[in-house]
């Protein structure tokens, strides 16, 4: 058997840890079912100083540390590669998740430490590569899903692994595995409702992987069917690649309602857990894919197995309350008061603006309208709607901005909007990654770090802080400035600092204000009241 | 503390830094007062401070 140390990087370090970390869990049950031994350190729960993680590394001898995050945990990453290198050089140091998947080749070349990588998704790369290890293999050629460190250094790519096609086929994640009632417990709160809030013991499921919609900020990251391989003229991988206009291709997969509700009964009698926050992408998405069954049948399993919550006098409840995700186009009347009925206390959606303008380039096939009517839909069917809100985007200008707090007044919404970030991965990327290089020119060689991208990648964070701008009309000091006014509905100084941004950039009052020329002839003037 | 958590016992003992009761009260006093960040509510990171500051 493989020894396997896994190590969950800090991610949102402004943040308590809420979240265990479901991908790595997964792996993790996986490779104890495949007869492993495995540890777990959680660095992000336990957030410990550089001596203990040390001591935490050089606790014994693995075959393989293997780290994995999204991209905004990259900087934890960097710093805990060179940690484990320093103290186990002999073992193997793999990363895998978005962080990795999303630029490989780019990702591999500033983290020497790392002997390979995990490309997309790993349940059937990790028994492979284990089985390796067992036998001490060290070429890992044949194991597909990797990228590798070849002769001289070369970056190779191993062939591209093929999706799991039955979910039900995993174990449980191993949330044994994480500091569950140390950390994960005490931060089980979510300020999304009132159940939320009152939430004791939370536990996370993910009932899914994919979404079937090509939102062009959105990244997948290979689990959806979104990646594929370049090949040169020589048949040999050069690189990955991700959405494209027009060049979509998606995967949708999600767990049958027996096995959710098993998790769930699972989560029940080991924690007792109180709530249940489903990770999923897009509830909605596997809803309609399988053409409205899905939560039904959830909703149905919930009842059976006395799941659904039921509210004492103290405020306390029996039963589970659970959230998840929904999108304008793909709710309903029906589905969201049958959700609210099993116990759903929120939804998050991603209406990101309130403007057609807007909306109609952003590849999420929702409206205003569309919007507005799945708000009041989920408000009438008991559930407290989450409307993720955005600025900054390619073609905001003073009127979305108006138009976006005019929505807020109407609809009650309190929020300090996400800044439009083009994460690895994502189709805005790919679209503006030579204008966010230009934003970051020098700032790899002023940090000490491998180029610019990596100083962009290095910055990332969650979005609600300002990074790499996309916006035509606005630089990084203008939205940060204009979302402060905003937040605090001063409308009266936008308007003044419009007149300012006309003269600096000559246009004239009644022109478009915007810096996109070819879109003004085709503008038309919305009033906001 | 046990840092790691695995389907096998690993022998060795972590050791943290012991916070006296006065650490433990700044580290409390710190996480909230962060929270609360704004206009006149302003912190001191009393570790971060320079001391050897020249002006």
């Amino acid at each position: 058997m493989a020894k396997v140390l896994f190590i969950n990087p800090t991610v949102r370090e402004e943040e308590e840890p809420k979240h265990i970390p479901m991908g790595m869990a997964q792996l993790a049950a996986i490779a104890i079912k495949e007869g492993h031994d495995v540890q777990i350190f959680d660095q992000n729960a336990w957030r410990q100083e550089d001596d203990v993680v040390r001591d935490v590394i050089s606790s014994d001898n693995w075959d393989l540390i293997g780290i994995g995050g999204i991209t905004t945990a990259y900087a934890s990453i960097k710093k805990l590669v060179k940690i484990c290198k320093a103290c186990s050089p002999k073992s193997l140091i793999s990363l895998g998740g978005g962080v990795l998947t999303s630029i490989p080749k780019e990702v591999m070349s500033w983290l020497p430490e790392v002997d390979f990588g995990f490309v997309g998704e790993s349940y059937k790369t990790i028994v492979d590569v284990l089985d390796a290890l067992d036998t001490k293999n060290y070429d890992l050629k044949n194991v597909d899903g990797l990228i590798l460190r070849g002769d001289n250094n070369k970056i190779i790519f191993t062939k591209q692994r093929t999706l799991l096609h039955d979910l039900d086929l995993l174990p449980y994640p191993a949330y044994e595995l994480f500091p569950v009632k140390e950390v994960y417990f005490k931060n089980s709160a979510m300020m999304y409702s009132e159940e939320g809030m009152l939430a004791t013991r939370r536990m996370d499921i993910n009932g899914s992987l994919g979404c079937s919609l090509v939102c062009k900020f959105c990244y997948h990251l290979g689990i959806t069917g979104d990646m594929k391989y370049e090949k040169n003229k020589s048949g040999e991988v050069e690189n990955v690649s991700f959405d494209k206009e027009g060049n979509y291709t998606r995967n949708i997969r999600f767990h049958s309602p027996d096995y959710i509700i098993n998790q769930a009964v699972y989560l029940k009698k080991k924690y007792d857990v109180n709530f249940i926050y489903f990770l999923d992408e897009n509830f909605m998405t596997m809803d309609v894919f399988s053409k409205r069954t899905w939560l039904r049948d959830i909703c149905k399993g919930w009842k059976e197995a006395g799941l659904v919550p039921k509210k004492k006098k103290d405020g306390t409840w029996d039963g589970v309350y659970w959230s998840g995700t929904s999108h304008a186009t793909l709710c309903n009347p029906e589905v969201l008061g049958m959700m609210a009925k099993h116990g759903c206390s929120h939804l998050v959606y991603g209406y990101e603006h309130f403007d057609d303008r807007i909306l109609k380039t952003i590849g999420k096939g929702s409206n205003r309208k569309t919007n507005l009517r799945s708000f009041f839909w989920t408000l009438k069917a008991g559930i407290r709607p989450i409307p993720n809100q955005i600025i900054g985007f390619p073609n905001e200008d003073f009127d979305s901005l108006r138009m976006q707090m005019k929505a807020w007044d109407d609809l009650g919404i309190v929020t300090k909007p996400h800044f439009a970030t083009a994460y690895p991965g994502s189709l805005w990327f790919t679209e503006y990654r030579d204008e966010i290089l230009n934003q970051y020119k020098g700032q790899g060689k002023k940090l000490g770090l491998h180029d610019d991208l990596e100083a962009y990648i290095y910055d990332l964070g969650d979005a609600s802080r300002v990074s790499g701008v996309i916006s035509k009309n606005f630089n990084a000091v203008e939205l940060v400035g204009l979302r402060e006014m905003m937040l605090h509905r001063q409308y009266d100084k936008i308007d003044q600092y419009e007149k300012e941004w006309r003269r600096k950039h000559n246009i004239k009052d009644g022109e478009p204000s915007t810096l996109i020329r070819e879109k003004i002839s085709k503008f038309k003037k919305i009033e906001v009241a | 503390m046990n840092f790691l958590k695995g389907n096998y016992k690993i022998k060795k003992k972590f050791k943290t830094k012991k916070l006296s009761k006065e650490e433990e009260l700044e580290k409390i006093f710190e996480e909230n007062a962060k929270k609360r960040i704004g206009g006149s509510m302003v912190y001191v990171s009393k570790k971060k401070v320079n001391w050897d500051l020249e002006e």
